[in-house]
């Protein structure tokens, strides 16, 4: 009976060597799916100790799945063809499967009562490679179904435009001021990391935490600017290195022609002040004659985001509000707002000055008042 | 008899008078005579030429010329009869006025003014076209072996046009890019080599009394409602019809985002790969009231260029109304959508469509200082429109209200939602609390101060078998102040955020940002420059990375505007505190040019070029990503305008 017995261990022990020791880890990056959304996930298999200790020596071999299946308790619900290949060194190896789960699978599992699925895969020894050392061993990952909220931070689309609403657009040299948006739909909520990139060049690093909600919409920094002082295309994209994402980072591309735009500079408004309450009489309007401006055209508003009432050009670095125009335009007890803009030769704007506020406080009309 | 003398007499006395005052206006008249434009004339001209001469009684110094109601007074030419003025800008179509002001010798007031009318053609109204064409090469003349797919040349052109032709009653206007690529080496999709026209757009429109028609083509975007299209931006067409107070619109649109030309002029008729829609709209109450129905179908795939995401292709239809008012100028809106869809996420599967809806209810105005905003909105677990990707199965209630006391402006919202919108059993449902508090304080314009704080709470209810509670709380704090004086402009910005997971995970994640930005601009040069630092920490890992970026932007223009230096680099150092990471990295291009425009042809404004970019990667974990490269190009650029 013990001579039995220990036939009976011997020849367990030989079995269980031989498949114990064919370890298999499957890790996931991430495993809270949302439902009705398709998800890509990573899966990482590590194989260790293939073969052994009942392999003469080290095994250079390669094992192999020629595919997968989604399950529900024993059932199949989907079978995945994408063929596996690892290549075992040393009794060791790993593999990086790219694995899409189509929302087919969330609902047909949904569909049979379940919130949860198995995916599974069964390897076997390459073309006898390992010798067979290496037994047929299955690897086992479980993946449950949520909502978006609920599920892990997940990045499912990401769409990059410029002003223009679109991924493409045609500046000319040295415009500033270009904005480039990503709108981000995503699932689960998490610390978002990703930079924004020109041309291969870091521009700024982004680190934000996004609880889940609606789509998340970041906008590139005004500081630094994109440059613009290169004719040609240039590439523009938001690299999200924060939750690990399998999707393509989308690129937009923005073109500088050489057609050369003016900065605009900033005009100094000298007088009158701020809020200055002035006679209801000519006054002379006063700002920083720059060296570059042409022309100059002084505007005049009834509010900051109306159009101008009056307006009036000069090549000066001041202007006359003369009584005939003052009597025809404007009215005592009133605000207004003025701002000046500068032209160059070519009739483009260069230079503008911020927007300041007057008022006539002088009630009585004078001489040849309408 | 002597009723008779007496009725002569003042017959004499008022035909005197009349001739003595008609005899003054004549003289007035004379005074100042608009020679060119002539009173009431059609003028075939962009740039209506002025000729005006006075009489030597009028005083020269108190002439005001008025054109479209400009004080033009300073840009005109005196000359021994008069003066002369030519506009400054091109003058738009349609009538004008020219008004004279000035006084004779003995102070008295004199007016002259003259109306008349400008074509820019025979035919046409308005008709021009802006044409610019741009030719930039590149050659290397210096660059490391590693860089051996570099392309050594490479030519770049791009002809920008826009035209526009315009009549009484239609307008037509065209713009386009088209462009040439070519290099020696292959070249990075999707741009391709060779000839392609990137973005063109077509619009045609017709207007006579109340009605008005538009159609557009090309380059088009789309907008219907914020819950079915609220802009779309693809290759296609559309047509616009108004009638009074009613509109009509229709559109199709290529689904897929194409670069360049590749998608045809996406007009088509097929719902698989084309988005499709029509939509009727009426004003009622003086326009204060609108109402908006919307009908969408189509399909697309779930990629394209500037897109991408998961799954298959999608097809779907929606039906949806909106009806927005404003009865109180802008003190009460009121906007309610109600869409109902039918979508299907994949169509190579045996599911077919599933059927829901969305709808929104919102009141919102402006009163004096003050804003407010109220809304609630249904947006169920299946409710999904093509070209329009919104967050679905949530429902909840968001209030905002604003304060706008010009020195304190004080912004808040608040926030309850919640998923699982149909309360299915198999998953649980995640309330979001969220609340947001902005100040700003503008006393002192030249030293803007806020500060932000946002609050959010996450937690699960209902949690079926087997699976965690959600619990989340997120805190986010900003702070910034900016030093404003002249053309100096620094700012200073820092964020600390905190997602501190209460559930069983415990996996708390924390941001810290600084980042300072100083930027110079005065005539001549520009300097922007920005330095921060982002720290993040990961609780479960325990591990802490500190990512230090300083940037800078220099332009600078010298020697009559001719020499130009530019400048644009970054530097970045990466560390994590359990050295996986300990990286530092050097990026950037400078570029010397000399514009030839004034000693070759200015029109063609050629520049030469020299330009170099240096990138260094140090890589203390893993030294193999280390690389020292140094790029010197040779560039020459010309562009050449033409306008007729």
């Amino acid at each position: 009976m013990r001579k039995f017995t220990l036939f009976f261990i011997l020849i367990a022990l030989f079995f269980i060597q031989n498949i114990a020791y064919s370890a298999i880890t499957v890790s996931a990056s991430k495993s809270n799916i949302p439902r009705g959304q398709a998800s890509v996930v990573t899966l990482t298999y590590q194989f260790t100790d293939v073969g052994g200790v009942g392999a003469p020596v080290p095994l250079n071999c390669y094992v192999e799945s020629d595919k997968g299946f989604f399950m529900v308790g024993n059932e199949i619900i989907e079978v995945n063809l994408k063929y596996l290949r690892v290549n075992i060194i040393n009794n060791y190896g790993t593999a990086v499967e790219t694995l899409n789960i189509p929302v087919r699978v969330l609902e047909r599992a949904i569909k049979k009562g379940f919130n949860t699925f198995q995916y599974v895969r069964t390897f076997n020894e390459g073309d006898d490679s390992c010798g067979g050392y290496f037994s047929p061993t299955s690897s086992f990952v479980n993946f449950s179904i949520t909502t978006g909220a609920a599920a892990d931070f997940d990045i499912k689309r990401i769409e990059l435009y410029f002003e223009n609403r679109r991924a493409e657009i045609t500046i000319p040299k040295y415009y500033e001021g270009l904005k480039v948006f990503v709108d981000i739909m995503f699932t689960g909520s998490g610390l978002l990391q990703g930079y924004w990139e020109v041309d291969g060049r870091i521009l700024s690093y982004v680190n934000q935490h996004i609880p889940y909600g609606k789509i998340f919409t970041l906008q590139i920094p005004e500081t630094p600017p994109l440059p613009t002082f290169e004719p040609g295309a240039h590439i523009v994209r938001f690299v999200i290195t924060r939750p690990e994402i399998q999707i393509p980072i989308p690129l937009g591309i923005y073109f500088v022609t050489t057609d050369e735009i003016q900065r605009i500079f900033k005009i100094k408004l000298y007088s009158p002040e701020n809020d200055a309450k002035l006679d209801f009489a000519s006054v002379i309007f006063e700002w920083e004659k720059l060296e570059t401006p042409f022309i100059y055209i002084i505007q005049f508003f009834e509010s900051e985001d109306s159009v101008p009432i009056f307006s009036a050009y000069t090549k000066n670095g001041s202007y006359t509000l003369s009584e005939v125009i003052l009597n025809k335009i404007f009215q005592p007890n009133k605000k207004y707002f003025w701002k000046v803009i500068g032209f160059d030769s070519e009739n483009k704007v260069i230079a503008e000055s911020e927007i300041r506020s007057f008022s006539f406080t002088k009630t009585e009309k004078i001489e040849g008042t309408k | 008899m002597m009723l008779l003398l007496r009725y002569l007499l003042i017959c004499f006395f008022f035909s005197l008078f009349f001739f003595i005052y008609l005899s003054y206006v004549d003289a007035e008249v004379k005074l100042i005579r608009v020679i060119y434009p002539l009173p009431n004339s059609e003028n075939i001209t962009k740039k209506p030429e002025v000729k005006v001469e006075f009489d030597e009684t009028v005083v020269k110094e108190t002439i005001i010329v008025l054109f479209d109601g400009q004080d033009v007074t300073q840009l005109i030419s005196f000359n021994e009869k008069g003066f002369e003025f030519k506009p400054f800008m091109v003058v738009p179509p349609g009538s004008h006025t020219l008004s004279i002001t000035a006084k004779d010798k003995e102070g008295r007031q004199i007016e002259e003014t003259v109306s008349f009318t400008t074509k820019h053609s025979k035919t046409f109204d308005e008709a021009w076209s802006n044409n610019n064409i741009t030719i930039a090469y590149q050659g290397v003349l210096k660059k490391p072996e590693s860089l051996g797919n570099l392309p050594d040349s490479k030519i770049e052109n791009n002809l920008t046009s826009e035209n526009k032709l315009k009549n009484q009653t239609w307008e037509i206007n065209f713009s386009t890019n088209i462009r040439h690529f070519d290099q020696n080496e292959p070249l990075m999709p999707p741009q391709k080599k060779g000839l392609d026209i990137i973005n063109w757009i077509f619009t045609g429109q017709y207007i006579r009394d109340l009605f008005k028609a538009k159609l557009s083509l090309g380059d088009v975007q789309i907008v219907e409602t914020p819950y079915i299209l609220s802009g779309l931006s693809r290759k296609g067409g559309s047509l616009n019809f108004e009638y009074d107070t009613f509109q009509l619109n229709t559109f199709t649109v290529k689904s897929e985002s194409f670069f360049g030309q590749r998608g045809g002029i996406g007009v088509g008729k097929s719902s698989e790969d084309h988005i499709m829609g029509l939509s009727a709209g009426l004003k009622l109450f003086d326009k204060k009231m609108d109402i908006k129905t919307v009908y969408v179908v189509g399909g697309e795939p779930p990629t394209g260029f500037g897109i991408s995401g998961t799954g298959g292709n999608a097809f779907g239809n929606v039906w949806g109304f909106l009806v927005t008012s404003n009865f109180f100028e802008n003190k009460l809106n009121t906007d309610f959508e109600i869409d109902f869809s039918k979508y299907d996420p994949d169509t190579s599967d045996e599911f077919g469509k599933s059927s829901d809806k969305a709808y929104r209810a919102k009141i919102y105005g402006a009163i004096d200082k003050y804003t407010y905003e109220a809304m609630y909105e249904y947006i169920g677990r299946d409710y999904q429109v093509v070209g329009n990707p919104i967050q679905r199965d949530l429902q909840g209630l968001s209030l905002r209200g604003g304060a706008n006391w010009i020195e304190h402006v004080i912004n808040v919202n608040l926030s309850r939602y919640n998923d699982n919108v149909r309360g299915d059993d198999l998953f649980p449902r995640v309330f979001n609390y969220q609340g947001v508090i902005d100040y700003s304080f503008n006393k002192f314009p030249n030293f803007p101060i806020g500060l932000t704080y946002q609050k959010s709470i996450q937690k699960s209810t209902k949690e079926p078998e087997g699976v965690s509670k959600i619990h989340m709380d997120t805190d986010t704090l900003s702070a910034r102040v900016n030093f404003i004086k002249d053309k100096l402009n620094i700012g200073f910005l820092t964020t600390y955020s905190l997602m501190n997971d209460k559930s069983e995970n415990n996996a708390d994640t924390t941001s810290i940002t600084y980042t300072l930005t100083p930027v110079y601009n005065n005539e001549k040069y520009s300097l922007s420059t920005s330095f921060s630092l982002n720290q993040s920490k990961v609780k479960p890992t325990d591990v802490r990375t500190d990512i230090y970026t300083i940037n800078a932007d220099l332009r600078t223009k010298f020697l009559d505007q001719k020499l130009s230096f530019d400048i644009a680099g970054t530097y970045t150092i990466t560390k994590a505190n359990d050295g996986s990471v300990n990286t530092k990295n050097l990026d950037g291009t400078v570029q010397l040019s000399y514009d030839l425009a004034k000693i070759v042809k200015e029109y063609m404004k050629p520049v030469i070029a020299l330009r170099a970019t240096y990138s260094k990667i140090t890589d203390k974990v893993n030294p193999s990503s280390n690389k020292d490269e140094f790029v010197l190009y040779f560039v020459f650029t010309t562009n050449i305008p033409f306008s007729f």
